[in-house]
């Protein structure tokens, strides 16, 4: 059985499921959903803790759509569920040493090796968030996610590996920047972390509060095509990435809620 | 310096790109392409002794470091790509493929020599197909579809056996197919 919309991710969402019908394996979220969802959660009531001057929609890249209402309110009560649990902080400095900018290619080792150093930086999070426009607890979540967090990562059907996330070339490259190392980013980078951001805290707060692993290791996920395993979610077997709006769709992030993971669909 | 014709050609083919969309049907097609460049650059990758830059790397850069497109072609398609939202490897890979086509028509006895496929042209494919991609954890995701690659391995995609054909009656076929199971 397919896990359902998050019953621990806060009041706001636990409202989420009483919206499906008995019986039904996916969450329906109807067409009038959004607005009793968004009687319970708006950004403005998040005014006094920072949430003031933050355009939701803009950190997930996602503009005002049918059902945007649902997912302001999901970003919102997931804020709050996430809201003080932090505890991981970097404790040292760093000195980062060959970050040129974009155009070079950056390997595995040297990936690896910054985001060792971004996990001893202090002060990353209050420059990450004022480069980025991301409110500071909001970083601090992804940050720990990204590069301090232990995850049980599906690599194949039943396989797991319990590890930090590999680190990704871009990723470090953009955070080291965005953190005033190196060549300061562009406009359109920037964008682009920011949609990572988006991405990262919603798929963390799944994972801490919805009990969503990051990908689904059922093997219902997973399609052994010449040999190479690839990971297709469906409606039966997904994961908190693919709830997670998608970095790569700015203008329509949750486009595949109805066509992939069959999340809005009519019975 | 002046550019090659094979430079000017991979310009162009990268300037007709509609970068400002992305195409949600082509899904296997893209897939495909992309499974495809992951194996290329596997051979690349193994051949070069580069692994750890595997799988998005400068390949004309490991044989001829020397050897790199004319500035003025480089920074037109700079140019071209900045107003775009796009996972930076893309624009890299893009930058890498400029250097490739120089380094093909300047020294293509360095390259022949290696008897490997041009490593980037299932990408440019499938980004003239209209697919987009980024990386993450060690994926790379295609839209909904997560390819494992670094979690996995380039040995992995260690194949001399082609994935698909890069001709578009091949991927359309592939793209129709999958439509009507």
């Amino acid at each position: 059985m397919s896990r359902l919309l998050p019953r621990r991710i806060g009041s706001g969402l636990s409202r989420l499921t009483d919206l499906r019908p008995a019986g039904r394996t996916n969450p329906v979220l109807p067409d009038d959903s959004s607005r009793a969802l968004g009687l319970l959660e708006t950004p403005s009531a998040h005014g006094a803790r920072g949430w003031d001057g933050f355009d939701a929609n803009v950190i997930v890249g996602m503009p005002s759509v049918p059902g945007g209402g649902i997912m302001v309110a999901w970003r919102c009560a997931v804020q709050r569920a996430a809201a003080g649990a932090e505890t991981g902080r970097a404790s040292a400095a760093a000195t980062l040493n060959g970050m040129t900018g974009a155009g070079e290619g950056i390997s595995g080792a040297q990936a690896e090796a910054l985001y060792a150093a971004i996990r001893r930086m202090r002060g990353d999070i209050s420059r990450v968030a004022q480069a980025t426009g991301a409110p500071e607890d909001v970083v601090r979540s992804v940050r720990q996610h990204l590069f301090l967090d232990t995850h049980e990562i599906a690599v194949g059907p039943n396989q797991t590996v319990s590890m930090r996330f590999t680190a990704d070339p871009e990723i470090a490259e953009l955070w080291t920047r965005a953190a005033g190392r190196g060549v300061p980013l562009a406009a359109d980078e920037v964008a682009v972390l920011r949609c990572v951001i988006g991405h990262e805290y919603v798929e963390r707060a799944l994972m801490r509060h919805g009990e969503y692993p990051y990908r689904s290791a059922d093997p219902r996920a997973w399609v052994q095509e010449d040999g190479v395993w690839v990971y297709r979610p469906t409606p039966e077997a997904f994961g908190a990435h693919d709830l997670a709006p998608r970095p790569g769709f700015p203008d329509d992030p949750y486009g595949h809620y109805p066509t992939v993971l069959g999340i809005g669909k009519s019975p | 310096m002046y550019a090659t014709d094979t430079e000017n050609e991979a310009l162009r083919r990268l300037l007709a790109i509609n970068w400002g969309t992305v195409a949600e049907r082509g899904q296997e097609s893209h897939v495909a392409l992309m499974r495809e460049y992951l194996r290329r650059a596997a051979l690349w990758a193994k051949c070069l002794e580069a692994t750890d830059h595997w799988p998005f790397f400068d390949v004309a850069s490991l044989i001829a470091p020397a050897v790199r497109a004319e500035p003025r072609v480089v920074e037109r398609l700079e140019a071209a790509l900045q107003p775009f939202s796009l996972w930076p490897t893309i624009k890299k890979t893009c930058i890498w493929y400029l250097h490739w086509q120089r380094l093909e028509q300047c020294r293509a006895e360095a390259v022949a020599g290696h008897k490997l496929p041009e490593p980037f042209e299932p990408l440019i494919r499938f980004y003239e197909r209209g697919g987009r991609f980024s990386t993450e954890h060690g994926f790379i995701n295609v839209d909904r579809v997560g390819i494992p690659a670094k979690v996995r391995g380039w040995q992995a995609f260690d194949s001399t056996t082609p994935f698909v054909a890069l001709d578009d009656r091949a991927l359309d076929r592939l793209d129709a197919m999958v439509a009507a199971t």
